[in-house]
């Protein structure tokens, strides 16, 4: 049984949800709060409910702001698309990428160099998608969730804010070096309703200060006070 | 020659200088019809009060303009409004626009409105600038200065407000503003 500090994961996987969300409610409409979009150039059509906006494009929903160097938004479809060094930034929550696109208000999709902060807490990777109405992000592509804490990196990330649940495929790796903590494996999952509950499986591994473990399949289990008991499924190498 | 013979000789000459001068003056002045052929007798203008003006396409009628005054040149055809109160038919939508001072140019057809021009739509759309131009070839309604459209829940403020498709479809630009929703 190995101790490994708390917050490493559990902060990693929150940092994309509340970026990500942040996001979606600048360029969406979820609420009955003004949109605004302004431009050089701004054309509305009324017969299709299609705006476009050409040239020093800054959107505005509640207290959410989104600059880029064009923008689309389909009144009627709630279908949006904002390019050109996007910028956006609602409360403490600031994303940067080359485009951001919308899709029927709830469907979100982060495109090129997407980089998310939130306080201390950032994403970096090359594409983000999140559905509002489900509360489910999607990495297709991986990327590096970093927090104060640490980080975590894998090829593919997914995770279910309802259920503070997030999975990290391919090349999975989370480090605290705060904590002095490694693991990794083939795929990471965090289960924050389960006591924070991390799975590490497919030559999985962590190490802590002097401790090393080894597995096809480790679960640790962070309790109260940031600590964790770390298991093997099969006797595991130390 | 006595001292007082000298005075008067020269008071005599002094005379004679100005006299001469005054003279030159008035003999060196061109006449009248060297300098100006003919006087222009200026554009030959009727004036009506209380005068619709219309214009028709394919039998429909475009618009019609109704001014208090109206000042139309008889050479060109040019006419301007006073307190100018306009009618575009737009497909199944009628546009009334109302604006203190109007210019209809008759060889492009085109209409001018300006003063602080309010137009209000059948459909309760209302669309403020400083001036207003009808494009006849282009079918387009082009506000300039201060524009503000307001149509259903949508609002659109900018420098130049371009109005087109029977009202439909529209274009913004110079510090182009578009708002859904109540701002």
């Amino acid at each position: 049984m190995k101790s490994i500090q708390k917050k490493s994961l559990a902060a990693a996987a929150a940092v994309l949800m509340l970026g990500i969300s942040g996001l979606a409610s600048v360029g969406a409409e979820p609420s009955n709060a003004p949109s605004e979009l302004n431009g050089d150039v701004v054309e509305y059509n009324a017969r299709t409910g299609l705006m476009t906006a050409d040239g020093h494009v800054v959107l505005k929903h509640n207290d959410g702001v989104a600059r880029g160097s064009h923008a689309e938004y389909n009144t009627k479809t709630q279908d949006g698309l904002l390019t050109g060094g996007v910028v956006a930034d609602q409360g403490n929550t600031h994303l940067t990428c080359d485009t951001v696109r919308f899709v029927s208000g709830t469907q979100f999709v982060a495109e090129g160099n997407v980089h998310g902060t939130q306080e201390d807490k950032s994403y970096e990777g090359p594409r983000a998608e999140y559905s509002s109405d489900t509360e489910y992000l999607r990495l297709p592509a991986g990327g590096t969730i970093t927090t104060a804490d640490g980080s975590f990196t894998a090829d593919y990330m997914e995770g279910w804010m309802k259920d503070n649940h997030a999975r990290g495929v391919g090349n999975a790796y989370v480090t605290s070096p705060k904590r002095n903590f490694e693991g990794g494996g083939d795929e990471a999952e965090y289960f924050g309703a389960e006591s924070g509950k991390v799975v590490l499986t497919g030559n999985a591994w962590a190490i802590q200060d002097n401790n090393r473990l080894k597995s096809q399949r480790l679960t640790v289990y962070l309790d109260d006070q940031g600590k964790a008991q770390t298991t093997a499924d099969e006797p595991a190498e130390k | 020659m006595s001292m007082e013979k000298k005075m008067k000789m020269m008071l005599m000459l002094a005379a004679a200088a100005f006299i001469g001068g005054i003279a030159w003056v008035v003999l060196s002045v061109p006449k009248e019809e060297n300098i100006k052929e003919a006087a222009d007798p200026g554009p030959r203008l009727m004036e009506y009060s209380s005068n619709t003006i219309r214009e028709e396409k394919d039998g429909k009628l475009v618009w019609e303009i109704y001014a208090e005054q109206s000042q139309m040149n008889v050479d060109t055809q040019d006419t301007v409004f006073q307190n100018v109160t306009g009618k575009y038919y737009q497909g199944d939508k009628l546009i009334t626009i109302k604006a203190p001072h109007g210019l209809y140019n008759s060889k492009t057809r085109n209409v001018k409105l300006d003063g602080g021009v309010k137009a209000v739509t059948s459909d309760n759309e209302t669309l403020d600038s400083s001036a207003l131009e009808w494009v006849a070839n282009e079918g387009k309604l082009i506000a300039v200065g201060k524009a503000k459209l307001v149509r259903q829940s949508v609002t659109i403020m900018a420098e130049r407000i371009e109005a087109a498709d029977e009202f439909n479809v529209f274009k913004a630009q110079g510090n182009a503003h578009i708002v859904k929703g109540k701002e």
